[in-house]
This record gives C-alpha cells, sequence and structure tokens, in this order.
C-alpha cells in the first residue's frame, strides 16, 4: 500500500519531464525553409512585378481608357465604373508583399555584400512603388513593408509627391549600385534574373527609362522641369531601337503564361477592344490591328461600342499573349521624348522622336515596317507635330499597359466621352483605398472617390 | 521519446501485476427477474463490486459467479432497470428482482476519456442516442445521423451526392480559423474525423478556396459503420469535455461500439434506399438562349472544334434569346435539362455481425457493406468494415480488450460549385432551347452518346461551360482510403479499491484520390486534359493510463480519486502530383502528360497531458466533481509550452430533501440541480509561430496566376504569414446551469440547460494593412460568448394496458454568438477566403460568421435610393453584414406509437432563421434562367426613392422605369447588383425521418431464429421552406470548413424511400 502510494508519485514526476520532452522539437516546418537567398527573392519579386504590370491592373486602366471593353461579369462592372474597395486586394498585396518585402529584404540584408541584386531590388520596388501611386495617389512607401524587421503593421501614408521624389532617389542609387565592379559582388544574377539575365548594362538602362517615365509624369506640376529631367533620364538611357525593351518574359506551362493569354483563356468573354482604340486604328488602317485584336464573330475588326457589353466584338489579339510584355520599352521612351521635346519647343526633335516611336511600334508588333502608314502618319515635322498627335498615337502604342491610363488622366488626350449606362457620369482617375487598408491601417486614407485625381493629376 | 514513454508504462503496468496475489473464492448463483411480470431476465451484468469480475445471467435468468474471498457486495445493473448492490453476507444463493428505471437516471453515461458515470451525478448536461436511431436513419454516415436527435446540436449536410460531408456543431462555433468540429471518440480513442482538402487536394499553385469548387468530399468519420454502434454520447460543453484539454473546445462525440452480448449469436440486417432530388431552383421553359431577343447557340462549326477557323459561334451563357416557338426561335423546342438529367439513386446496405464466447472470454465480428449510388448519374460511395472485438477476462483481476477495425471506402465524386465543370453550374445555366443529351442517347452504358461530337469534343451551349453529361462520365473524382483502427485496452483491479486502466489506440489510412479532365474539357486552364492525385496519410496514435482510487469515507461520503497521463502523436502527410496537357486521350496516367507539377505537405503533431479528477458523493444527494489537466503540445508556441484545464462541476438531487408525497413532490419524483465551469481548449494550427518562407502564387483572383518554378526558375518570398512565437491555444470558459425533472414516475421527462461559453484567446489570421509586407498574423486577439438554451422534453401520454404508446421527444436549441473583441483595430475579420463579393466574418458586436458583402444604398428609414439615370439603386460604397448564417433555434419533435410489435415515429426537424446567399439564384436571374425571369415582355419600377447627384434622397418615389433584362441583371442578378438582394432566409420545417417497423413475435421454442424486424423509414419526405434554390441544408464547402450559408451551384439534396430488415439468431 505505501510502496504503491510511491511507485504512483514516481511515475508522476517521471512523466512530468517526460511530457515536456514529448512535444519538443515538432515546432518546426519540415514544409517551408527559414533562410534563403538573393537570387531566389529577386526571381520572386521580378515574377511578382509581372504579374502587376500584365494583370489585373493593366486590364483596369484599359478599360477606363476604353481601349478594352468589359463585356461579361466582373468586368462589365469595371466597364459601368463599377470599382469597389474589395476588387483590388490581390493588386495591392501583390506589391507590398511580393515586391516591396522581397526588396527590402534583398537591400536590408544581402545588399552590402551584393550591390548589384541591391540595385536590382531598388529598381523593382520602384517599380511596384510606381504604378501603386500611379492607381492609388498616396501610398505607403518609407515605411512599407518593415513588419518583420521593425514591428510597423500601420505604415503612415506618403504623399504623391514624396513618393515619387523616392522613386526617382531609389533608380539614382540603382544606377550607382549598377557601376560598381563585379568582383565587389559577393554573388552575381543570372538565370535567376527573369527580365535580363544578369544583364548589368540593360539594369542600368531599365533604371534611366524609368527615370524618363516618372519624371514626364509632373506635367501637371511643372511642365518645363518635368520635360527636362525626362530628356536628360532619356540621353543617359543611351538607347538605339527596340532591342533596349525591357520585357517580362513568360512560359507556356499553366502557371508561366502571360496574365493577358491566361485571362483570355480562362475568361473569354469578358473582355473586347474599345471602340474608342478600333475606330482610331480603322480610320487610319492601322496595320497593328490584327495583332491587337482577333477577327470578330463576322470574321471583321471591329471594337465594342462603349457600354454595349457587345461580346460579338473583337476579342484581345496574338500581340497582348504573346510570351514577353512590355515592361518599358523604346517606344513609350520615344514618345516620352516627343512629348517632352514638345513642351520645350523643341518641335523637330519632337517630331522627329515621334516619328521613330511610330515606326518602331510597327516593326515591334507588326515585324515589319509598314511604309503607306509611315508616309501618312509617321512623318511629321516641326510645322505639323501636335501635343495631341503626340497622345493619340502614344496611345495607339500603350495598347494593354498600364502607363496608358497615367497617360490619360495627365493629358486628357485623346478625348474620351465617359460610358453613358455607367453608375457615375465621368472616368474614373484612380482606384479606391483598398479594404484591407480602410480596415486594419488606422492610418489609410479610406478614399472612396474614384473620380478625385491623384496628386500630379491635380 | 515515444518509445520511452510505453515502455514506462508497461514498467508500471508489471508492477501492478507483480502485486497480484492467487485469492481464494467461494460460489454464488441465483436467478434475476423483473419487477413486472416477474419474467426472467436475461443478460442482466452480476459484477462483484470493486473488480472486474462479472458474468450475465443466462436465459433463464440464472447467473454463477465465483467471489473472491474478501469482497463483499454484488452488483446487478441491466439497461433500463436500477441497478442494485447486495451484500453478501453468508449467503450462497441470492435471488433478485430488478426494479425498471423509468426515469432513466440509473443508467450509466459515458463521459470524457470513456468514463462511466451515473447519469443522476452529473453536474453537466449530455445526451444520449442510441444506435439504432442511427441505422434507422439510413444515414451511412455517422455524423448526419446524428441530425435533429439532440439539443445543442446543428448538424448541417453538404447535399444529397455520395458520401458527401457533414459538419456539426455543438453550442455554436468556438473558433474562427480552426475547425469547429468537436472531437469524435470511439471507445475511448480519438479518431480522425477531418475532411482532408483543405491543404492540398488543390496544387499550392491553385490559389483559391479549394473547398469553393471541386467534389464534396468525405469527413472521415464516414469510415465508421453505424451498425457498429450501440450507442452515442454527446458532450456539449467544456464541463463535459475538460478532460480532453487543448482538444475539447468542440465538444465532443462519443462513439461506444457494440460488444459481446449473451443470447444472439448472429445478426442480419439489410437495407435498401432510394433516392430522388428533393428541391431545385425554380427554372423558365419559355426563353431561348440569346441575347436581346435573337438567338445564339455555340456552335463550333463543321469540324466540331473550338478555335479553328470554322467556328461559327462560341455561344453565350444567357438566355435573353427569343420565345421559344416565337418569332425568331420557330425551330426550337423546349427541354427540361433537370429532369432528364437526374435519377434515381439506389442504396444497398448490408450487415452481418457473430457474436460468441462467454462472459469471460467472447467476441463480436462484424461485416457491413454499403453501396450507394446517387442521383447524378456515374457517381457512388461504398463502404466495407470488417471489425472484430474481443474482450477477455484473464484473472479476477485483470481484463484485457481489443479491437481491430479495416475500412475500405470510397467512390465516383461529382464537380460542385464554382467551376466550369460544376454539375449544377452546367445543368440549371443551360438553356431551354439546348438539349443537353444532344438529342439521343445518354448514358455510354448504353451505346454510343450524342453529348459527344463525332471529333471528340463535347456538345455544348456555350464554350467554357463543360456539359453535366460530360463531366460526369468523363471527368471523374475518385476517391479510395483504406483504413485501420485499432486499440486494445487492459483493466486491472488489484485490490477492492484500486483500478488501473490503460488504453492505446491506433487510427490509420490513406486516402488516395485521383481526378481526372479529359482532353476539351474546360475546368483546367486549357481543354488539353488533365490528371491529378493526390494522396493524404494519416496516422494517430494514442495512448492514456488512469489510476483511479475509491473510498468510503462514511456511510454516506464516498469519493474517488484518478490520476492519468495522456500521449498523443499526430502525422499527416500529403502529396499532390498533377500532369497536364495530356497526349493520348482517355488515357490517364501522369507518363501521358506533358507539364508535371508535384507538391507535398507534411505535419506532425505532438501533446502530453497528466491529469487528475476527483468525485465526491454524499447521501446520494449532493455531488460534487472536479479535473484538472495540463496538456503540453508542440504546436504551442516557444514562449509557453504548457497549459492547464480546470472543471468543477456539482449536483443536488433536491427531491431527496424533499418530504415525500407532499406538494409538488406528489408529482415530481426526481429533480437535480446541476452547475458546471470549466476552461478547455483549442489548439494553434501547426507551424505558425515563426516566419518562413515560400514559393509564392501571383494571382488576381480571375487566372491561377503564376507561380514557381517559373521557366525554369525558382523562387521564394516570406510567406504573407507573419510567425508569432507567443502562440497559445484558444481558451473556452464555459458555465452551465441547469435542471433534470422527472414527473408522473417518468411519464414526463424534462432536461433544461442554459450555457454561457465564453471563447478567449481565439486564434485568428488577423489581417494586416498588406503595406506592412504580410497579409496577416496569427494572433490569440478574438474573443466570442456563445449563449443558449437547451430544453428536451419527453412526455408518454398514452400508455395503455393494451400495449398502444404514445411518446414524444422533443428537443428546442437556442444558440445567440456575439464576436465580442478581434485584434487591435480590427473590427471585423474574414474567417476563410471566399468570393469577392461575399464572405464569412467575424465583425464585432454580430453573430459569429456574418455574411459580409455589398448592399444596397438605403435611406434613413432603410428604402432603396434609385439612381435617376438608370433606374437602379445605388450601392453602399462599403460592404457590410448582409446576414446571418446561423439559425435562431432549431427545434426536433420525434412522435413513436407503438402497440405490440408495431412502431411509427415520425421526427419533424424545424429550423428558423439561418440565412443562406444564394449565389446560384442571383446568376440564373442574370442569365434569364430562373422561372421568374420570364415575366420579361413588362418593365418594372424598383421600390425606392430617387437619389440626388450627391447620392442623397429627393423624397420622391422612384418612377423610372426599366427593361426586364436590365431589372433581372442588374437588380435581382449579380452584375453590379447588391450582393444582399441575393441572401434569403433558409428556414425550414421538415419531416426528417418517417419510420414504420414491425417486430414479429418470435416463439421463443424457435430454434434458429431469435428475433426479426421490418421497416420503412422515408428521409425528407416532406420539406417546407421559402428558400429559392436547393435543399436548405447544404454547404458548399464541407466539415474541414468555417464558412456557413453558402449556396453557389451546391448539388442538390435528396429525399429517400427505405425498406428493411433485421434479423437475430
Amino acid at each position: 500500500m505505501k510502496n504503491l502510494k510511491l511507485y504512483i508519485v514516481a511515475a508522476l514526476v517521471l512523466f512530468m519531464s517526460a511530457c515536456n520532452d514529448f512535444v519538443d522539437d515538432y515546432g518546426v516546418s519540415p514544409n517551408d525553409p527559414s533562410e534563403v537567398t538573393p537570387a531566389l527573392l529577386l526571381a520572386g519579386a521580378e515574377a511578382a512585378v509581372f504579374a502587376t504590370y500584365n494583370g489585373q491592373l493593366a486590364r483596369t486602366g484599359n478599360i477606363m481608357t476604353q481601349h478594352l471593353a468589359g463585356t461579361d461579369f466582373q468586368m462589365v462592372e469595371f466597364d459601368n465604373y463599377v470599382i469597389l474597395e474589395g476588387d483590388n486586394n490581390n493588386e495591392w498585396a501583390i506589391i507590398y508583399n511580393n515586391i516591396i518585402e522581397p526588396c527590402n529584404n534583398i537591400i536590408d540584408v544581402y545588399g552590402d555584400e551584393n550591390p548589384y541584386y541591391r540595385g536590382m531590388a531598388r529598381v523593382l520596388k520602384a517599380m511596384g512603388a510606381g504604378v501603386a501611386t500611379d492607381y492609388w495617389g498616396d501610398i505607403p512607401l518609407s515605411e512599407a513593408a518593415k513588419g518583420l524587421t521593425e514591428g510597423n503593421l500601420e505604415p503612415n501614408y506618403d504623399d504623391q509627391e514624396d513618393v515619387i521624389k523616392a522613386i526617382q532617389d531609389m533608380l539614382d542609387a540603382a544606377i550607382v549600385d549598377f557601376g560598381t565592379d563585379a568582383a565587389s559582388n559577393a554573388n552575381t544574377p543570372g538565370g535567376d534574373d527573369l527580365i535580363a539575365g544578369g544583364d548589368i548594362a540593360a539594369w542600368t538602362r531599365f533604371a534611366y527609362m524609368l527615370k524618363a517615365r516618372y519624371a514626364i509624369r509632373l506635367t501637371k506640376k511643372d511642365k518645363n522641369a518635368a520635360s527636362d529631367a525626362a530628356l536628360q533620364a532619356i540621353v543617359d538611357a543611351g538607347l538605339t531601337g527596340n532591342s533596349d525593351d525591357i520585357l517580362s518574359r513568360y512560359g507556356t506551362n499553366g502557371n508561366e503564361l502571360n496574365p493577358w493569354d491566361a485571362f483570355e483563356q480562362d475568361r473569354g468573354g469578358y473582355l473586347r477592344l474599345g471602340a474608342s482604340l478600333m475606330d482610331m486604328m480603322l480610320a487610319k488602317n492601322d496595320p497593328r490591328m490584327s495583332a491587337y485584336a482577333a477577327a470578330d464573330t463576322g470574321g471583321a475588326y471591329r471594337g465594342a461600342i462603349l457600354g454595349s457589353g457587345d461580346q460579338t466584338a473583337s476579342p484581345v489579339g496574338s500581340h497582348l499573349r504573346a510570351t514577353t510584355g512590355d515592361l518599358i520599352s523604346y517606344v513609350e521612351c520615344k514618345f516620352i521624348q516627343a512629348e517632352a521635346n514638345f513642351h520645350k519647343g523643341e518641335l523637330t526633335g519632337a517630331a522627329n522622336a515621334y516619328n521613330e516611336a511610330i515606326n518602331a511600334s510597327i516593326m515591334k508588333v507588326t515585324g515589319a515596317a509598314d511604309t503607306a502608314y509611315s508616309n501618312m502618319y509617321a512623318n511629321e515635322d516641326n510645322t505639323t507635330i501636335t501635343l495631341e498627335k503626340i497622345m493619340d498615337q502614344k496611345y495607339i502604342a500603350m495598347f494593354g499597359q498600364c502607363e496608358a491610363w497615367a497617360d490619360w488622366r495627365r493629358t486628357n488626350m485623346p478625348a474620351l466621352s465617359p460610358n453613358p449606362n455607367a453608375q457615375i457620369t465621368e472616368i474614373p482617375r484612380r482606384l479606391p483605398t483598398v479594404l484591407e487598408e480602410r480596415l486594419y491601417n488606422s492610418n489609410a486614407p479610406a478614399n472612396t472617390d474614384i473620380t478625385a485625381p491623384v496628386w500630379w493629376d491635380e | 521519446m515515444i518509445k520511452k514513454s510505453y515502455n514506462l508504462l508497461c514498467i508500471m503496468l508489471l508492477l501492478f501485476l507483480g502485486l497480484e496475489t492467487s485469492a481464494q473464492s467461494r460460489v454464488i448463483t441465483g436467478t434475476v427477474t423483473g419487477d413486472g411480470d416477474n419474467e426472467p431476465l436475461i443478460g442482466v451484468s452480476v459484477v462483484v463490486k470493486g473488480t472486474t469480475i462479472g458474468t450475465v445471467s443466462d436465459l433463464d435468468g440464472k447467473y454463477s459467479i465465483a467471489v473472491p474471498k474478501g469482497d463483499k457486495v454484488l452488483v446487478f445493473s441491466y439497461t433500463g432497470f436500477v441497478t442494485q448492490e447486495v451484500t453478501i453476507g453468508s449467503l450462497s444463493n441470492i435471488n433478485i428482482t430488478m426494479q425498471e428505471d423509468v426515469m432513466g437516471l440509473e443508467e450509466a453515461v459515458v463521459t470524457a476519456l470513456a468514463i462511466k458515470k451515473e447519469v443522476r451525478s452529473l453536474g453537466y448536461s449530455t445526451q444520449k442516442v442510441g444506435g439504432d436511431e442511427l441505422s434507422e436513419s439510413g444515414e451511412v454516415n455517422v455524423i448526419q445521423g446524428l441530425a435533429a436527435k439532440t439539443s445543442g446540436v446543428q448538424v448541417v449536410g453538404s447535399g444529397g451526392t455520395p458520401g458527401a460531408s457533414s459538419k456539426i456543431l455543438i453550442r455554436g462555433n468556438a473558433s474562427f480559423t480552426r475547425g469547429n468540429q468537436p472531437l469524435i471518440v470511439i471507445d475511448g480513442i480519438p479518431i480522425d474525423n477531418s475532411q482532408g482538402n483543405m491543404n492540398g487536394s488543390s496544387a499550392s499553385d491553385y490559389p483559391f478556396n479549394a473547398g469553393l469548387s471541386g467534389v464534396n468530399s468525405s469527413n472521415r468519420g464516414v469510415d465508421l459503420n453505424p451498425a457498429d454502434i450501440e450507442s452515442v454520447t454527446v458532450l456539449k460543453g467544456p464541463a463535459a469535455t475538460a478532460l480532453y484539454g487543448s482538444r475539447a473546445g468542440n465538444g465532443a462525440i462519443i462513439y461506444t461500439t457494440k460488444r459481446y452480448k449473451s443470447g444472439v449469436k448472429a445478426t442480419f440486417s439489410s437495407s435498401v434506399e432510394i433516392s430522388q432530388v428533393n428541391k431545385m431552383p425554380d427554372l423558365q421553359s419559355e426563353y431561348a438562349q440569346g441575347s436581346g431577343g435573337s438567338y445564339v447557340v455555340g456552335d463550333p462549326g463543321p469540324d466540331g472544334l473550338w478555335f479553328t477557323a470554322d467556328d461559327v459561334s462560341t455561344g453565350t451563357s444567357a438566355s435573353w434569346g427569343p420565345k421559344i416557338g416565337g418569332t425568331g426561335g420557330e425551330d426550337l423546342t423546349s427541354t427540361d435539362n433537370v429532369d432528364n438529367f437526374f435519377q434515381n439513386g439506389v442504396s444497398w446496405n448490408n450487415n452481418l455481425s457473430f457474436s460468441g464466447g462467454s462472459q469471460k472470454a467472447n467476441y463480436r465480428l462484424s461485416i457491413g457493406n454499403s453501396q450507394v449510388t446517387g442521383t447524378v448519374p456515374n457517381t457512388d460511395w461504398d463502404r466495407t468494415s470488417i471489425r472484430l472485438t474481443s474482450d477477455v477476462q484473464l484473472t479476477d483481476k485483470l481484463k484485457l480488450g481489443g479491437t481491430a477495425n479495416y475500412v475500405n471506402s470510397g467512390g465516383t465524386r461529382v464537380q460542385n460549385g464554382s467551376n466550369l465543370s460544376g454539375v449544377m453550374l452546367g445543368l440549371t445555366r443551360a438553356p431551354a432551347s439546348f438539349d443537353l443529351t444532344g438529342g439521343g442517347n445518354s448514358n455510354p452504358e448504353d451505346g454510343a452518346v450524342t453529348w459527344k461530337l463525332p471529333s471528340g469534343n463535347q456538345y455544348q451551349y456555350f464554350f467554357p461551360y463543360d456539359n453535366p453529361y460530360w463531366t460526369v462520365y468523363e471527368n471523374p473524382s475518385t476517391d479510395n482510403v483504406d483504413r485501420m483502427i485499432g486499440n486494445f485496452d487492459v483493466l486491472y483491479n488489484p485490490n477492492s479499491w484500486l483500478t488501473v486502466a490503460y488504453k492505446l489506440g491506433v487510427d490509420a489510412y490513406t486516402d488516395s484520390r485521383q481526378s481526372i479532365f479529359a482532353v476539351h474539357s474546360w475546368d483546367p486552364p486549357s481543354p488539353t486534359g488533365q490528371v491529378e492525385q493526390f494522396v493524404v496519410r494519416s496516422k494517430e496514435v494514442y495512448s492514456d493510463l488512469i489510476i483511479t482510487g475509491t473510498r468510503d469515507f462514511s456511510d454516506k461520503l464516498s469519493g474517488k480519486l484518478s490520476v492519468g497521463n495522456n500521449l498523443n502523436h499526430r502525422f499527416t502527410s500529403e502529396q499532390y502530383l498533377r500532369g497536364r496537357n495530356l497526349s493520348v486521350e482517355g488515357f490517364y496516367n501522369l507518363s501521358n502528360a506533358s507539364n508535371l507539377y508535384a507538391g507535398n505537405f507534411e505535419a506532425t503533431v505532438r501533446t502530453s497531458s497528466l491529469f487528475v479528477m476527483g468525485d465526491l458523493d454524499f447521501d446520494n444527494t449532493y455531488y460534487l466533481s472536479f479535473t484538472g489537466r495540463n496538456d503540453w503540445a508542440s504546436t504551442f508556441g516557444e514562449g509557453q509550452n504548457n497549459f492547464f484545464y480546470p472543471s468543477v462541476n456539482a449536483a443536488v438531487v433536491f427531491t431527496e430533501l424533499m418530504e415525500a408525497n407532499t406538494g409538488l413532490r406528489k408529482y415530481l419524483d426526481f429533480g437535480k440541480l446541476r452547475l458546471g465551469y470549466a476552461q478547455t481548449g483549442i489548439e494553434p494550427p501547426v507551424y505558425s509561430s515563426q516566419t518562413y518562407y515560400e514559393s509564392p502564387t501571383l494571382t488576381d483572383g480571375f487566372t491561377d496566376g503564376l507561380a514557381f518554378p517559373f521557366t525554369g526558375v525558382n523562387g521564394f518570398t516570406t510567406s504573407g504569414a507573419m510567425g508569432n512565437p507567443d502562440l497559445k491555444p484558444e481558451r473556452q470558459i464555459g458555465t452551465e446551469i441547469g435542471v433534470d425533472l422527472r414527473f408522473f414516475k417518468g411519464r414526463l421527462t424534462v432536461d433544461y440547460t442554459y450555457y454561457n461559453q465564453k471563447s478567449v484567446d481565439i486564434l485568428l489570421f488577423r489581417p494586416l494593412a498588406q503595406s506592412s509586407g504580410f497579409r496577416f498574423q496569427y494572433t490569440n486577439a478574438g474573443e466570442m460568448v456563445n449563449k443558449g438554451h437547451e430544453l428536451s422534453v419527453g412526455g408518454t401520454p398514452i400508455q395503455t394496458e393494451s400495449g398502444f404508446d404514445w411518446n414524444i421527444v422533443a428537443n428546442f436549441t437556442q444558440n445567440i454568438s456575439e464576436v465580442t473583441a478581434l485584434a487591435d483595430g480590427v473590427d471585423e475579420v474574414n474567417i476563410e477566403t471566399a468570393f469577392s463579393s461575399i464572405g464569412s466574418f467575424a465583425i464585432i458586436g454580430q453573430p459569429y460568421g456574418a455574411l459580409f458583402g455589398t448592399q444596397w444604398a438605403r435611406t434613413d428609414d432603410g428604402q432603396l435610393l434609385i439612381n435617376p439615370s438608370t433606374g437602379l439603386p445605388l450601392l453602399e460604397a462599403e460592404r457590410g453584414n448582409v446576414g446571418n448564417p446561423f439559425p435562431d433555434f432549431l427545434l426536433n419533435i420525434r412522435n413513436t406509437f407503438t402497440y405490440k410489435g408495431l412502431r411509427l415515429s415520425a421526427l419533424l426537424d424545424i429550423r428558423e432563421g439561418g440565412d443562406i446567399w444564394c449565389g446560384t439564384c442571383a446568376r440564373l436571374n442574370r442569365l434569364g434562367r430562373s422561372e421568374e425571369s420570364a415575366n420579361r415582355e413588362e418593365t418594372y419600377v424598383i421600390e425606392g426613392v430617387l437619389a440626388d447627384a450627391d447620392g442623397e434622397s429627393t423624397g420622391q418615389a422612384n418612377n423610372v422605369e426599366i427593361d426586364a433584362r436590365t431589372y433581372f441583371e442588374r437588380y435581382l442578378g449579380d452584375n453590379g447588383a447588391a450582393v444582399e438582394q441575393a441572401v434569403f432566409d433558409g428556414s425550414w420545417v421538415r419531416l426528417r425521418e418517417l419510420t414504420l417497423s414491425y417486430d414479429f413475435d418470435i416463439k421463443k421454442d424457435m430454434k434458429v431464429l431469435k428475433t426479426l424486424n421490418v421497416y420503412f423509414t422515408g428521409r425528407n419526405l416532406w420539406l417546407s421552406t421559402d428558400y429559392p434554390g436547393v435543399d436548405p441544408e447544404t454547404s458548399l464547402t464541407g466539415s474541414s470548413s468555417n464558412v456557413n450559408g453558402f449556396d453557389y451551384f451546391n448539388n442538390p439534396g435528396t429525399k429517400s424511400y427505405i425498406f428493411g430488415l433485421k434479423a437475430g439468431f
């Protein structure tokens, strides 16, 4: 009896420590790593940039600019300017979780030893912040994506003016990074760099081209300064032709598809070419038409009339569905050069850049020059060039790109009328603050008025 | 470490065995009879008190038992009779008359850790369901079989497809993101009841909630054969389940299986069930496919292939075409595709059992087979179960028992919900002008089918919607589960006051699933075919050791103290393989694919605990119990890896304190007041305390998105989930109070419980502003209260000498939940990813799981604000609560009439409230398929007031006429309409079960046949509801999901007719 009690007590004491030992060492996941390399982070961030620039934001922007018409389901709602706070959570999340966070990680953890990776991370971060500020206005940047490192879960929003400055600063810093010796890099990028395969010269050019894009963005604020900065960046970029293009590169397997192609495959009825774009192209018998659009149900090329929801019109064609997509192109830079020259009164320079931009665009899209078209429409000089012509042609050339909406908001060219059947009577000029930000970041502005201009559009 | 601990256990057992000494004994004999008719009672258990020594009375009520010297008391017990203790003294022959237990209070119920306790002594509520009720319900799933049979419990099936999962909620939901399913325990051993489709039945490159589409897989509880169940005890609140610690937060369901019984040596039961779809949304049959009144139909041209030069039209999903037979539709005829498609499901259920041996060494062997075919063609589900149980009384002091159960189950499932292959999606959207069968034979068993074109392509009205015939015959999803559940138990009584009980259980299964999408199917991203293989392996090892001492402190005061240890090891692995771009059509092996994807996931969870429990009984009047359990778990954060769960409960039989036969006591034979308080937990998920890197999937919600490996390169990003080193279990703090009353000698029984369960430290994916770089962090931040009333009333209004009885049992359940706190600064969290327009949320101040979606802008007095230029209501900019998917109350009433062997029983099931989003209805309105949308020759004016340019009310009633299509698409449909428009009340009244059964009066001298029963059960024969979709007992996402109240092309429910017989030999 006495012994028995003793046995029980002894057993319990043994069990106490055994219980703890029994569960120890089972807390760490065998499924996911706790440490990775800058190469893996870079590839992740680049794919996120691809998803951002060729995904839902590009589609939304192109519906606003009437390059495209939403003809089914959710895209019809965008066509009717019903854009709600829950509609773009994924895009916002990809920018912050999958571009800015890993870029911060590369810069902070691996940057000092790997200036090339740091420079690339800075350029990609500028890409992420750029499209975010263009679509949403004020955004978190200086305090963004520091949840893990600094515990900041509710970052402050920076004024757009400061965001644009920060973008230019990041690009400048990246250019310095790219100027270092390969020898001062512990690791050098190669195949993990989906964009340029580790070509540092291409990345330097990429940074300058982006500097031009974000310089010309400020024409409503200071036309002169914007034009000067854009022209300088174009010069520094040292452009030579379409081979300068910085492209997103896709595969042919399910999760490597160009998002435009995946969207057309999965959501065939949702988008048709817009009549605003198609009518401009039809009027000039534009050779890019058969690449931009597929034939409609009657075998012709035809855009859906604004607000018609007409699914019998032409669907998206092969150009946007290719295995490459533009992140920033030679053509865009030539249009920037044309516009900046025009603002500066350098009309010959403007006309030359304009003519070159159109010819390069046709070559890029169709693979061949079109002399007839060039003679008619890419044949301007200092007496005939106008800002309308520049922006109208840029509108055609920038089909499918996020940049198109920013250009239209900045210039109001080409003249577009709002969808007469829409919920609101103006074409939207921004996206509403995303749901999660409104709910979980007390510093978020909670903008719901999508017709309010962002700072550079004021 | 597990080995070491088991060794330790073995050593302890040996130590106790060593204490055994041989004892002299004497033999006591006697006869047991019942009090009413003095007939001998067969199978009465006779046990020497404080030992495992026992026997049962034979066919003549006689028994004989060897009693060791020193033991003084025999205990006689028999189901339905009052247990009696008799002091042996010098007697060698003891005849006894058992008193019928009219109150049902002496009965022992199985409580947590398989400990049996008298109902009378419990300080908390439990409820017992007999095994016959499960088997007679005709449900193959022992979870679904509990529907509408108790109070405090809500069972939600997933619709009538074979093997579909059933979800069960006890006293509402306790957790936001962890499971809300109770612990399922069989003979003291917890088993796996997961659904296994949330982690990886989809590839990690599939970014959506896999539950929203795909097939309805089974909850693994479906592997239990209802014919093996003796009884079920539902342990509802923390007070009852505290001894399960971190696994008890959702209550527990304790199944006790059948074991050897003397008398009947073999049983055979067989039933056949015919099931039919019981409710479908109403569809119009007047208007053809098309748009703007003109007819359009998908036509891939003469070559029968899409996206070739000769394509005529891709078709349209809309039925806004011409009137069938009218202008523009002269050549068209109307087809009832729904009626053509569904069939009668026929199911067979056969069970055979043998048992034999003696009270000292015995066995029971059962073999069960169920073959279910569905109302959807080519769907089925089978289960074969073989179960052997054996008990051996090795010595006077040592008893061993064990069970081995092998189960093979699986079937052919059907696509459901939000995908292009969803059967209901393709079927109900199909225009009336289009015959999905292609006009001829639709069943491949009867020869060539007309829904397949000569090109090999399917016959479609709209290119991306798979023809439902194609889906069911060409794209089967199959699963095959091999499962072994075994347990072993030892009971040792070294002396009259001490018992040692040890249990070891293993539950291991492999679930192999294959899903095929034939070439020309539209659900995978491209119609090039796909084969998926998904293998889940699961293993759970459980052991517990309980040492119990009892002591009588005086004549009136007795007590019991137990200490114990529990070890648990759970391992899951999931392997997923997918091949796309199949080269040879109709051949489904990964070798046939040119694009392969593989993924795997594995997890091990270990817990260990020490526990103690004590019971005090004073004068059979006052009862006090307490328990304490300390848990260690590998899932707890590093901050604190062990937690303590206490409980205490008390009961007072106040009728013992009242003077007999006076006042109320004249009618009230028994009254007990009970009170319980306890804390239990829900463990955190595995591997959530650290931040990891993962291969990102970058999606926009419309496509499957970009994922790695990407063009041969791998990539990683920090996972969207920030780790949390302070993770701890969720805690349920429950208080309950109740009374149990027995009036008129048990003719009227009333059991009432009020409970208040506070859930604190609820784990939630605290959503983060994504600008922090993360999407969420798993945090113990939520708080919620569930309060409710449970009332069970039983009565026997008529009981006649002639044998005619009328019995009523009613159970009432009301649970009110309120979310009281979330993380700082968070007012609402998404419980689980759902649709972009509507989700299931926890919102402070609102009930759990509120439907959260887009809503109409309204005036202060609730009128719609109408846009004067469109005639349509304006949308509110922000989303909000648009409905509560949980019922206001549940009430089930069973009336049973018996006359001699004849029994008629009707179970009425009433659910009041419980909103359901009918996404199906909204889409069918939009496409012009709903019956209502046939009224399209008129214009509509939406009731509301006109808004001015600022969206404020002008006070003027809306007078803007809109055409029918705009009305059905943009107001009643889902084209920009507020989702609240499609949220409907899911209340119902249904005749859940109607059973007519007859027990043949078998003559005693019959040598072979001992019992014979035939029965008919009708399930869901009558349903009354205002819900416009399918049967509102529906769940899109199944039992592993916490999303409730979603109906988006869910498969329909069924009603069925079951004929069965049971025979004993």
